[in-house]
């Protein structure tokens, strides 16, 4: 059995994917709003509306603080010569295996929040999917792109 | 080449062109008209007349300044009547040629060829509505036929020249004549449209055009006809849905026969050449060396029978309506399916021993499939009078789940450069994926998998619009990591499997 990839991505990830699930959970305030008017207005009853407002506290919490540290917990990648070895997921771990010989090419992404907290993201694209490495250093994330790219460059060479 | 040489295609191409437009924007037309005629005031009558004169000018326009030449290496085309814009379609970089005759193409004796490269979504990277057959026969002749000296290919990509110099290796075969021909039979076609799935489709295009009656005919007739239907017993109502779907069935049976009447796949060196249709002809061309994936779907219509359907995924070629994929063999015993696919592509292992799932999948198959049909059920129960009759189907959905769970299966062939995987929504589907065309391998598990040493795995390959996912789900987890092992390209994980096979 393969033990798991080596590298963790940065810790500064948490930060931005609390402030994400706490502007979720916002949004997802819409649910016992919404009833709140349909309480008032129709009549409806009112322990459902307190099963709503409890409902979407957990979930908050849940959101913001809970799934976030299992997310960084979770993500490893590992770069070889031969593959890039990625593990992710919360509720499903996921465990993709990208051949060099196969990566079409490699991007830095960076988005406002990212940039205020100097991460980037690390996209690898084939012929037929993309995935993305989140929340890495400036520096980490560069290496990384020149690092991939160059692989992939000896790996098509070899075939 | 000389700028002289420069063509337009055949001026029927302005009819087709207005036509095709017109088609699409009948029923926004015909919605404004309507309105148009009881709204008075405003003239909306000249509404049409002014649309019908702007894409006649439209088209006049887009056939005048479309214009294309084409050499041995590479098709080029200019058009645009404002921007002016330049095309260049180079030979190696051609997926697929795709050649249809429509029904306002046979008017003309004329034909409508699409052709695609690699990459860019899902619109063909060219289409020219109207060419003569000859003019489209030479195009076809010199951005696909063999290549002469094709050593400079530093554009293609890996994948590509990995298998040219496999192909040279195996056997160089000259292209004169098809090599294999395959064609579907009369009473296969008639079998094949009698099982199609498509009665379902039609009926609700039916049940809704019933429902949409009221519209049109006068209050009393309605009125007296709703009399009548509460006057008459549910047994009636049911005869009527009887009727309705043996006539959805007749439509679905007669669109098939249209559709795939006449099917021909050939194989002439590296081409496959698949036409089919009675009405509009299609002829699709594709490499072989581009097919990424080979996939057998037995619909469980058509599975007593013991009729199959080949399916190849390949990067251009595919169409809508079969989610970008090629049919390429829409009906074949089971006993001759082996034997028939290799014929056109080889090397793809079709009939192999598979490893099914464990035991303990059984229990999550059951409950994903019957799961949700049993928490609906319960709400229909609680709110919907006679909503209880639901839960018939719970047993229904359980079988279901069985059934999908007995589908489920993999293996790898003997040369170990294959992976066939097999599942079941409905249909069954086996895919059989050579290594080297596998893009990424993923294997994926969840937290009450972990504790049943369960896990879903998948491999994506390319295909016509992006990439194609093909999943197992619930293999037993050591069989998801030895597949996953054996798509890792490092070095010292393929001796791991190997020593852990030998022990």
């Amino acid at each position: 059995m393969r033990s798991e990839p080596s590298e963790k991505i940065s810790k500064k990830a948490l930060p931005v994917w609390r402030l994400k699930g706490a502007i979720e959970s916002l949004f997802f305030a819409i649910v016992p709003i919404g009833y709140y008017f349909l309480y008032e207005g129709v009549g409806w009853p009112e322990w459902l509306l307190w099963v709503l407002i409890v409902g979407w506290v957990f979930l908050s919490f849940v959101q913001t603080f809970i799934i976030p540290s299992v997310r960084w917990r979770r993500w490893r990648y590992e770069v070889l010569a031969e593959e890039i070895d990625i593990q992710y997921g919360v509720f499903i771990v996921r465990r993709v295996l990208i051949p060099m010989a196969r990566v079409q090419h490699v991007d830095t992404e960076q988005g406002p929040i990212y940039r205020r907290y100097r991460l980037a993201a690390v996209s690898i694209s084939t012929a037929a999917t993309i995935h993305q490495i989140p929340a890495l250093t400036d520096e980490v994330a560069d290496d990384l792109r020149d690092q991939i790219a160059g692989y992939a460059q000896t790996a098509d060479a070899d075939e | 080449m000389p700028m002289n040489n420069e063509k337009r295609m055949h001026p029927a191409a302005i009819l087709i062109l207005f036509f095709t437009r017109l088609r699409e924007f009948i029923v926004p037309l015909i919605l404004i008209f309507v309105v148009g005629g009881t709204g008075g005031g405003f003239s909306f009558r000249w509404l049409l007349p002014a649309f019908i004169v702007f894409f006649l000018i439209t088209s006049i326009f887009n056939w005048l300044f479309y214009k294309y030449t084409f050499n041995e290496t590479e098709l080029h085309i200019k058009h645009g009547v404002f921007v002016k814009k330049n095309r260049y379609i180079r030979r190696k970089r051609v997926q697929s040629f795709d050649v249809t005759a429509g029904i306002l193409q046979r008017l003309f004796g004329l034909v409508k060829v699409k052709i695609e490269t690699a990459g860019g979504g899902g619109e063909p990277e060219v289409e020219m509505v109207a060419l003569e057959k000859v003019e489209a026969q030479n195009i076809k002749q010199q951005l696909l036929s063999e290549p002469g000296t094709d050593e400079e290919g530093v554009n293609s990509t890996n994948e590509e020249r990995e298998i040219t110099a496999d192909e040279q290796v195996t056997g160089r075969s000259a292209p004169v004549g098809p090599e294999v021909r395959w064609h579907l039979p009369k009473s296969h076609l008639l079998l094949m449209a009698v099982t199609s799935g498509g009665v379902g489709l039609v009926f609700s295009a039916l049940a809704a055009l019933f429902s949409q009656f009221d519209q049109f005919i006068p209050t009393h007739v309605y009125e007296n006809t709703i009399g009548f239907f509460l006057a008459s017993s549910i047994l009636f109502i049911l005869l009527l849905i009887v009727v309705i779907a043996f006539l959805a069935w007749l439509i679905a049976i007669g669109l098939t026969l249209i559709k795939y009447g006449r099917f021909k796949v050939e194989k002439k060196g590296d081409d496959l050449i698949v036409s089919r249709g009675l009405l509009e002809r299609r002829q699709l061309t594709l490499k072989t060396y581009r097919i990424t994936a080979v996939r057998v779907v037995i619909s469980p219509l058509r599975q007593p029978f013991r009729f199959a359907s080949v399916y190849v995924e390949s990067a251009g070629g595919g169409s809508q309506e079969e989610q970008g994929s090629t049919l390429l063999l829409p009906m074949v015993p089971f006993r001759s399916l082996e034997k028939t696919v290799q014929h056109f592509v080889t090397d793809f292992p079709i009939e192999r021993p598979l490893t099914s799932l464990p035991r303990r999948a059984l229990l999550r198959y059951l409950l994903r499939s019957a799961g949700p049909v049993f928490a609906v059920a319960l709400g229909a129960s609680l709110f919907v009078p006679y909503g209880a009759w639901s839960f018939i189907l719970v047993p229904v959905a359980l079988a279901l789940g069985w059934w999908r769970y007995n589908s489920g299966g993999w293996t790898l062939d003997e040369s170990e450069s294959y992976v066939l995987l097999q599942s079941r929504l409905f249909q069954l589907a086996r895919v059989s994926v050579p290594r080297h065309k596998i893009q990424d391998a993923t294997y994926a598990r969840t937290v009450t998998q972990k504790y049943r040493d369960l896990a879903h795995f998948s491999v994506a390959v390319l295909s016509t619009a992006a990439g194609k996912t093909f999943q197992v789900k619930d293999l037993s987890e050591d069989d998801a990591r030895s597949i996953h092992s054996w798509y890792s390209y490092r070095p010292t994980s393929f001796n791991q499997k190997r020593e852990d096979e030998e022990e």
